[in-house]
């Protein structure tokens, strides 16, 4: 019968026991004897299991029930040969009760987190947004838009907008004209940066921002027109304050689900940009039909955003028309379409701005 | 198993001279730093191939190596947490921890949003809690004192997991449920270390290692960790001095006129070698960190030493460590060489292949990579994903090469600068029951700091 020398350990105490093993080949038990005569324990050997152990040469064996903390450590040679009797040395004894137990908890995770990202936060967000007074709001945008000024111009204190007066004038006609009687307490006014891009933003509180380039590049008034009256809808829809409340919510839990610093970081960034995609894609929905509304209330000619969205694409090409599921703002072309699809073409459209003073603003950073 | 020779040395032998048996047992680790460093960096890949989802069982796997490293008296100890129950403890902890956070951070920038003052669109004025230094540092004080009694419970949650799932020679650890009463006072320790930038911090640790040591157990036998409050403070002397002077050092540059250092136009580095610079960059990276080293170095094996000469167990002293500051220190030297070595040659290689040689070319090459020559709007999306990538490579490597060649190292030499004294006693020392924590380390694996063995 073949035997070798271990070590026992009992798993009632730290105490270490030198022992023979011995078994037989056909026969499924492993015999530990104490070498100065008699029976410590018998083990099937079919029950044993080795501990997963990558340093220490040889092997810690335990037996399959995860309870029974016995042991016995076997040396390099003797572990050898004790191995090919021990048929199950490396199964895994995870029970099944336990792999639904975890199933379970995973769905609840999943389940908690998605009702946070997708009902709750955006809720709260929504409900805590409109707690805030205007001219608080209009504090935030203030400071959001020293930084906004810091990072694309590289100053600060507003010396980045273009200031001719009988442009301006020309703006805030526009304004006036496009913005309801009921402005839900915001002082709205617009400005012109002089930067060479095609985009406008609206900041907290109802300061809307031009580029120049939008400006310069506009064939027609109505394009600016839609421009915004689209501005305008995200200000009286609250989208700005929304969305800072919602990303302060959203970011933790996502920033949780992807932790340690190998790789975490950089997919809990990517997963926040879609998600914030997702929910900026509904908001310019929203404001193009408030920019529609506005633009039919006036007499504007609703194919005016159509052409703006236009202008997006010949200056930016296909990357603005290609936006998958990711992009901020709708697909261009969808976009222009439904602006396309508002115009009447038995009614009248007039313009807001005199030629002069249409002139006057085109010019206004110039 | 052959126990080892009594070290005659040792306090050891003035003890229970009764005892036949050998008095003493050698602390060794046989852990080799190749098989970690390959381990780590398979692990991390599988885990970045699989967004994130193998890491519970990557940190299974290496803290079992590392476990089974150890040993006392030639037994090793043995790690018994596994993967499943970590990925379930982490969903039990995004349950909780996704309320909380979302809820606790909306809330915070609410609160934030509502101490700004308000502004007369009128008026180009701005108030002075508006301007966004002083809005950050109240968001940033907000968070961490939302995120501090998170983060502490974590930490004595996942302490206690460990212990719980570390046995030797099949005899449970386990340390007892406070990670209530350990919130609170960490968190308020915390705050005391951060108000007094840093000088407390010698006194949290001892404090806090204390309140866990008394909480730990070997079987049915109980840790104790004596010493007074300022023990740590020595070993942790040089660290401090060495941040003061840091801060003395940046202030002065910040408020002499004339000393604030301001770059050159850039015209003036764009025909820079590049490789020159790299050059230049290795040898003031590896000589800025030489002074921080040796203060984190010297904290490191003078408070172990200090900390483990006055553990108790069962009421006797636990063990006696020799544990050297040189020593540790040549290792961190190696570890800030060799990573340093890593990052370099990794930059070196990159520009070589992309055949840039001066800084004006790394500018030509990242503008065009951006597609801001032909102002088309926004670069393909190979260029954000292969960057990611080129980073996520690097960060492993880097953060695996320190595990590896410097922690692996420590451990061992901290490890065989001990010695367990009362062999004989230890050895009587019987089992305790299993301790259930469902949440495993899933707290502090949601909080990001499942970081280290």
């Amino acid at each position: 019968m073949p035997s070798c020398r271990a070590w026992y350990f009992d798993g009632h105490t730290a105490q270490s026991q030198p022992v023979i093993l011995v078994w037989a080949p056909g026969a499924d038990a492993l015999k530990i004897v104490d070498p100065a005569g008699g029976d410590i324990a018998i083990w099937a050997l079919s029950d044993v299991r080795q501990q997963k152990n990558f340093v220490q040469d040889g092997a810690t064996l335990r037996r399959s029930d995860p309870q029974d903390l016995a042991r016995l450590r076997v040396h390099g040679a003797n572990w050898d040969a004790l191995a090919p009797a021990c048929p199950n040395r490396t199964k895994s004894d995870v029970p099944a009760r336990k792999k639904r137990q975890v199933a379970l908890w995973a769905a609840t995770a999943l389940a908690s987190v998605a009702a946070m990202i997708f009902f709750i936060v955006p809720a709260l967000a929504v409900t805590l947004a409109g707690l805030i007074s205007p001219a608080r709001e209009a504090g935030i945008g203030r400071m959001v838009e020293g930084q906004i000024e810091y990072i694309l111009n590289g100053t600060s204190g507003g010396q980045w907008v273009c200031r001719n007066p009988e442009g301006q004038a020309a703006f805030d006609k526009m304004l006036a004209a496009l913005a309801p009687k009921d402005t839900q307490g915001y002082t709205l006014s617009v400005q012109v940066v002089n930067i060479d891009e095609i985009n406008a933003f609206a900041l907290p509180g109802g300061q809307l921002t031009f580029f120049g380039g939008l400006l310069d590049r506009a064939q027609t008034q109505a394009q600016v027109a839609g421009v915004l009256a689209h501005e305008i809808g995200h200000v009286l829809e609250r989208h700005p304050m929304e969305g800072v409340l919602r990303s302060a919510g959203s970011a933790g839990i996502i920033s949780l689900l992807f932790g340690d610093a190998t790789g975490g970081t950089v997919v809990a960034i990517v997963a926040q940009q879609f998600l914030n995609a997702g929910h900026s894609r509904s908001a310019e929905w929203e404001s193009d039909r408030f920019a529609l509304d506005a633009m039919d209330r006036e007499g504007v000619d609703p194919s005016g955003l159509a052409g703006f969205f236009d202008l997006i694409l010949e200056e930016y090409g296909g990357a603005a028309a290609s936006d998958g599921w990711g992009a901020s703002h709708p697909p261009t072309q969808d976009r222009a379409q439904a602006a396309q699809a508002a115009f009447d073409p038995n009614r009248t459209y007039t313009d807001i701005l005199t030629p002069t003073e249409w002139q006057a603003l085109k010019a206004i950073c110039k | 198993m052959a126990a080892s020779d009594a070290m005659a040395e040792g306090p050891a032998s003035s003890g229970a001279s009764d005892a036949p048996a050998p008095q003493s047992m050698t602390v060794a680790f046989a852990g080799r730093r190749l098989a970690l460093f390959w381990m780590l960096i398979w692990t991390a890949v599988v885990t970045v191939a699989t967004f994130g989802l193998y890491r519970f069982w990557a940190r299974t796997r290496v803290r079992r190596y590392i476990w089974s490293a150890g040993t006392a008296d030639g037994d090793p100890l043995e790690y018994n947490g596994s993967g499943l129950e970590k990925f379930m403890g982490f969903s039990i902890a995004v349950v909780i921890l996704a309320v909380y956070l979302a809820v606790a951070q909306i809330l915070v920038t609410f609160a934030g949003f509502s101490l700004l003052g308000e502004f007369d669109p009128a008026s180009r004025d701005t108030p002075v809690v508006n301007e966004p230094g002083v809005f950050d540092v109240l968001i940033w004080g907000s968070t961490l004192l939302l995120l501090l009694p998170a983060i502490t419970f974590a930490q004595y949650r996942a302490a206690r997991y460990t212990a719980a799932r570390t046995r030797w020679r099949g005899i449970r650890f386990a340390m007892d449920p406070a990670a209530g009463a350990y919130t609170w006072r960490a968190s308020f320790l915390w705050l005391c270390s951060i108000f007094t930038l840093g000088l407390f911090y010698p006194f949290q640790v001892m404090l806090l290692t204390r309140f866990r040591v008394n909480r730990l157990s070997f079987g049915t036998a109980r840790f104790r960790q004596a010493g007074p409050g300022y023990m740590l403070f020595r070993p942790y002397l040089p660290l401090l001095l060495g941040t003061v002077g840091v801060i003395a050092l940046l202030s002065s540059l910040i408020l002499l006129p004339g000393m604030s250092i301001q770059p050159g136009p850039l015209s003036d580095v764009d025909d820079f070698p590049i490789f020159a610079a790299l050059a230049i960059g290795f040898a003031l990276t590896v000589g800025i960190l030489l002074l921080p080293l040796f203060g984190f170095a010297h904290a490191r094996a003078h408070s172990f030493r200090r900390l483990m000469n006055a553990r108790q167990i069962e009421g006797r002293p636990f063990a006696h460590c020799t544990a050297r500051v040189w020593r540790v220190f040549g290792y961190y030297v190696t570890g800030v060489v060799l990573c340093c070595v890593v990052l370099f040659a990794f930059l070196a290689v990159v520009f070589g292949l992309a055949e840039i040689s001066t800084f004006e070319d790394v500018a030509a090459q990242f503008f065009e990579l951006l597609g801001v020559e032909e102002a088309a709007g926004p670069a393909p999306r190979w260029v954000f994903v292969a960057a990611a990538l080129l980073y996520l490579l690097l960060l492993l490597t880097v953060t695996s090469t320190w595990s590896a060649f410097v922690e692996l190292p420590t451990l061992a030499y901290l490890a065989r600068s001990t010695t367990i004294l009362h062999a004989a006693q230890i050895a009587t020392i019987s089992q305790r029951p299993e301790d259930q924590i469902a949440d495993a380390d899933g707290f502090a694996d949601a909080l990001d700091f499942g970081g280290g063995f």
